[in-house]
């Protein structure tokens, strides 16, 4: 069966994605979606991820894509400038490669989420983070003195 | 979603996501993430796997075998990281107690085998971890799941580890860092490590006569403790050292030529720590640091550690920075707290005996310290000894721009040495109070400084 070489995604505020189905299949939820109903010239719906995140992880897939064959030296530059964004959109990202089910993509952003993470304390994680302290005082000395050797 | 929302950028990612960051952090800082808020400690809800054996009855080796097979079993049904306390039941209605325990799959271990003071489990000993290449005796399908581990990390680990340990980690040929903490009738360690391993700790291990690490590319050797017999084979990579001996068994025989290959071994490194009865009884025996065949080119930052300043340990200091040519920066950690060490009498010398000269001399031996460019002394009591020490090492110094000192009490200055024929009011004003040199040509000027920024500590990990 003649499969067309072009496939178009729809993301959640509407706009148009036209991209090579090679690209497109780096992501197993839009692999599996080919497969089961091989819509051609279909518009394929990705509700859960925007435009503008969208079009970075497009941007993602259409690199490894094309530069499979380029030296591993070139390609780690390219990954950690990709990755070397604000908190939020790397929080939109590997929601969107979780969605899409890119799994070198999520690994990549766990990996800069985990370089974020390395020798602060927990109030500079929570500020980064914006997490929210739902602890006493009293709680949180508890668990450190618990774990005393985790932070010293 | 947008910037301006003030939403938590992490917490609500999908548990297999956030597992998989933590599973990627050295240990301390995944523990860390424990106190971040209720839902990251709920991440850390600890599993507790308990064992009901008698060990009256079963051999240890039977006994290990079965805790190999089940905590496989268990750790195989776990899929990423997970924080795990093993404990040992003995008899009925005698459980032992469990201190935290973390074991992180995936990347790390630290294994808690805690016995609880129970005096059964102070057993002598010994480990061999060979992570060099795959041990084929000890091939258990479950513990493959250890095949990417990173970091061990042991604490209060008893006898019954013997078999375990070898049985469960030999398979982890990225291992990068082990650690070892009160582990209690441990006497020997022999690790047999790949070109991935990195970092070897030990602290708090009473029973410990000897170490033998084999790591071609170990940059860190940390150990605190009694003083037992190390040999470290390949080690020329090494950049960090922590020697911190803090007793010597009181049948203890000092083996100079040992220590010497010791620090041989250790002769790259960029970052070290000492203890200051060392060096003394290194020179009490009769070592002259610059007439042996090697020298710490590299050493960049020296930690000395010590009870107390007296001449002895101020003239072997002086005998060892003549063989670290690029030192930079020097701290002094004058700490009453720690043990002294009474000093023996020693029979034999190597080269003439050294320490008896008079200062004059052994300030005209010092060679310059070029780089030498910040030195710092805490636990300072204005003694007579310390400001000879400060005299040296102004001497020595040839570019220090920054003496620190620090009192017992937490009181900081910054020193500064002026001509005797040089002294006016004006400078007088700034000082907080003053010493006279040796000789009385100049005076030592202690100006309050901020301490408030102390540099972070190399040795911190010992008593």
């Amino acid at each position: 069966m003649a499969f067309t070489k072009k496939v178009t995604l729809k993301s959640s505020d509407g706009e148009l994605f036209i991209i090579d189905r090679a690209v497109a299949l780096q992501s197993r939820t839009i692999q599996y979606v080919l497969e089961d109903t091989n819509p051609v010239d279909a518009i394929i719906p990705v509700p859960a991820v925007d435009a503008r995140t969208l079009s970075k992880v497009l941007e993602y897939c259409k690199k490894h894509l094309i530069d499979l064959n380029t030296d591993f030296e070139d390609y780690s530059k390219w990954d950690k400038d990709f990755v070397d964004a604000e908190v939020w959109m790397l929080y939109d990202l590997i929601m969107a490669a979780d969605y899409l089910h890119i799994p070198p993509l999520i690994d990549l952003i766990c990996d800069k989420i985990a370089s974020m993470f390395k020798g602060q304390t927990p109030d500079k994680i929570r500020e980064i983070f914006n997490i929210d302290n739902d602890f006493s005082k009293e709680e949180e000395e508890d668990f450190k003195k618990k774990s005393g050797w985790a932070f010293k | 979603m947008e910037k301006e929302e003030p939403t938590d950028l992490i917490s609500s990612l999908p548990q297999e996501i956030i597992r998989c960051i933590v599973s990627l952090l050295p240990l301390k800082d995944a523990a860390r993430t424990s106190v971040l808020s209720g839902l990251w400690r709920s991440l850390w809800a600890p599993t507790h796997v308990n064992f009901d054996f008698d060990f009256d009855r079963v051999t240890s080796h039977e006994a290990s075998e079965d805790v190999i097979r089940a905590l496989g079993r268990f750790l195989s049904s776990q899929n990423g990281s997970l924080r795990l306390c093993v404990g040992f039941l003995k008899g009925r209605g005698d459980c032992l107690i469990m201190e935290d325990g973390w074991v992180i799959l995936a990347t790390k271990v630290d294994l808690n085998f805690s016995g609880g003071g129970h005096a059964a489990w102070v057993r002598d000993f010994r480990l061999k971890l060979d992570v060099g290449r795959p041990c084929l005796v000890h091939k258990i399908s479950e513990a493959s799941c250890f095949a990417s581990l990173k970091n061990l990390h042991f604490e209060s680990v008893s006898f019954l580890a013997e078999d375990t340990v070898p049985a469960l980690f030999s398979n982890c040929l990225l291992l990068e860092s082990l650690r070892f903490v009160k582990c209690r009738g441990l006497q020997s360690i022999d690790v047999e490590a790949a070109s991935s391993f990195q970092s070897f700790e030990m602290v708090d291990c009473p029973n410990v006569a000897s170490i033998t690490l084999s790591a071609p590319n170990l940059k860190s050797f940390r150990y605190g403790g009694i003083l037992p017999s190390i040999q470290i084979n390949k080690g020329s990579n090494l950049v960090d050292s922590i020697l911190d001996f803090i007793q010597s068994p009181a049948n203890y025989e000092f083996d100079t030529e040992q220590l010497i290959s010791l620090l041989a071994d250790l002769k790259e490194v960029e970052i070290l720590t000492l203890s200051g009865w060392l060096l003394q009884w290194l020179c009490l025996a009769g070592v002259i640091f610059n007439k042996l065949d090697f020298q710490f080119n590299k050493l960049k930052e020296l930690w000395w550690k010590g009870s107390s300043m007296d001449r002895d340990k101020r003239d072997s200091m002086s005998c060892f920075l003549n063989i670290t040519p690029s030192l930079e920066r020097l701290f002094i950690d004058i700490d009453p707290q720690l043990r002294s060490i009474p000093t023996p009498i020693f029979h034999q010398y190597w080269h003439e005996p050294h320490l008896w000269m008079d200062y004059a001399t052994v300030k005209s031996n010092a060679s310059p310290l070029k780089r030498l460019s910040m030195v710092s002394i805490s636990g300072f009591t204005r003694k007579l000894d310390e400001v000879i020490l400060m005299d040296l090492l102004f001497e020595k110094a040839v570019i220090l721009q920054r003496m620190i000192v620090k009192s017992r009490e937490n009181n900081c200055w910054r020193v500064v040495k002026i001509p005797k024929s040089q002294m006016h009011q004006a400078l007088r004003r700034q000082w907080k109070f003053s010493v006279a040199s040796q000789e009385n040509k100049y005076l030592y000027g202690f100006i309050e400084d901020d301490c408030s920024h102390p540099s972070p500590k190399h040795g911190e990990m010992c008593k």
